[in-house]
C-alpha cells in the first residue's frame, strides 16, 4: 500500500499545476430541471423557465452544486477503460491516480453570477497541491482542485470551486 | 419580511434557517449518479460496497452538500442569492438513513448573512457541516 501511495504521489505531483480547459458547452434547461429535481429544488425558479424570467434570470436557475457535482462533461472512457470500482483511471483531467480510491471531502464555492440554462460555459480545472499524510488506517493523498467555471462567450466569471479530494 | 421569505433587516445572530428532513433511497442515488455521469460502484452497487467493509451504496459527497444547499437557498428565497458556500464530508450515509439539515444565522452585514449548516443523521453523527452566505433582497424591493 505504502509503495502504491508513493507511486501515485509521485505520479500526481507532475499534474500539479497544469491548467486544463475543458468545455462544457451550452447548460441545457432539461439537465438543470432533472439535477433540480434529483436534489429537491422544486420551486419554480429551478423548475419554470417563465418564472426564472420573471425573477430577472436570463434562463432556467442552476441549482447551486449543478456545475462542481457533475464529475465529466465529455463522453467518458469506454467501459472497458474503466477501473474495477468504475471509476476512470483520470477522474482528475489528467492528473494520475490510477488505482487509488477518491473519496470527494468538501468544496467551497463562491458564486459571482447566476449560472442559468443557455449559458456556454467553459471550466478550467487545475490540481494544486497534493499532499501525503499518514490517516488511521494507513497512507493517503490529499488532492487540492481548483475550478473556474467562465462563460465562454465573453470570460466572465460564473463560479469559483476548491474542492479536497482523500485518495487511498 | 415579504410572504414567508426574510428580507434585508429582518434576521439576527442565533435565527434558525428552517429545518429540512430528507431519506435519500437507492433510486436516488441511481440518478444522481446518472446525472453526475459518476460511474463510482460504491454509490449503486451493494455488494461492491460491503467489499470496502460498507453496509451499502453510499450517498454522494455532492448530494450531501446540495441538501445542505437546499436548506439556505430555500430558507432564502427566490429573491435571495447565494454567494458563498462549503461544506466538508465527514460521516457516511446509505439509503434509508434520516438526514436532518439544519442551520442557524451567524453573522449579518447589511444584506449578506452568514449561516451555519449541519447535516446529521438518526444516530445524530455530524454527516456534513457547512457554511453559507446569502444576499437577501433589499426591504419592500
Amino acid at each position: 500500500m505504502t509503495a502504491a501511495i508513493d507511486e501515485a504521489y509521485e505520479r500526481a505531483l507532475a499534474g500539479v499545476g497544469k491548467v486544463q480547459e475543458i468545455r462544457i458547452g451550452v447548460l441545457d434547461e432539461r439537465a438543470l430541471q432533472r439535477f433540480s429535481l434529483v436534489v429537491g429544488h422544486t420551486d419554480a425558479a429551478h423548475q419554470d423557465p417563465a418564472a426564472a424570467a420573471e425573477l430577472g434570470y436570463d434562463g432556467l436557475l442552476a441549482a447551486p452544486l449543478y456545475l462542481s457535482a457533475v464529475l465529466g462533461w465529455d463522453t467518458g472512457p469506454a467501459e472497458s477503460d474503466l477501473l474495477a470500482d468504475g471509476n476512470s483511471t483520470t477522474p482528475l483531467g489528467d492528473v494520475d491516480v490510477a488505482g487509488l480510491r477518491l473519496m470527494g471531502g468538501g468544496q467551497d464555492l463562491t458564486f459571482h453570477e447566476p449560472v442559468v440554462a443557455g449559458l456556454d460555459v467553459t471550466m478550467h480545472a487545475e490540481v494544486t497541491a497534493v499532499t501525503r499524510k499518514e490517516g488511521r488506517s494507513g497512507p493517503l493523498l490529499v488532492l487540492e482542485v481548483h475550478r473556474r467555471y467562465v462563460d465562454a462567450g465573453d470570460g466572465r466569471l460564473l463560479v469559483e470551486c476548491h474542492e479536497s479530494f482523500l485518495a487511498r | 419580511m415579504s410572504g414567508t421569505y426574510p428580507e434585508a433587516g429582518d434576521v439576527k445572530v442565533g435565527d434558525t434557517v428552517g429545518e429540512l428532513v430528507v431519506t435519500p433511497t437507492e433510486i436516488t442515488l441511481f440518478r444522481f449518479s446518472a446525472l453526475t455521469w459518476n460511474p463510482h460502484r460504491i454509490h449503486f452497487d451493494t455488494p461492491y460496497a460491503a467489499t470496502e467493509g460498507y453496509p451499502g451504496p453510499l450517498v454522494h459527497a455532492h448530494l450531501h452538500g446540495s441538501y445542505l444547499a437546499r436548506l439556505v437557498v430555500g430558507w432564502a428565497g427566490p429573491r435571495a442569492r447565494l454567494t458563498r458556500f462549503r461544506w466538508q464530508n465527514r460521516q457516511y450515509a446509505i439509503p434509508g438513513d434520516e438526514l436532518r439539515v439544519t442551520g442557524t444565522v451567524t453573522a449579518v452585514n447589511g444584506r449578506l448573512v452568514d449561516c451555519e449548516l449541519a447535516e446529521t443523521n438518526q444516530r445524530g453523527e455530524t454527516c456534513a457541516p457547512g457554511w453559507a452566505t446569502v444576499e437577501l433582497p433589499e426591504k419592500n424591493s
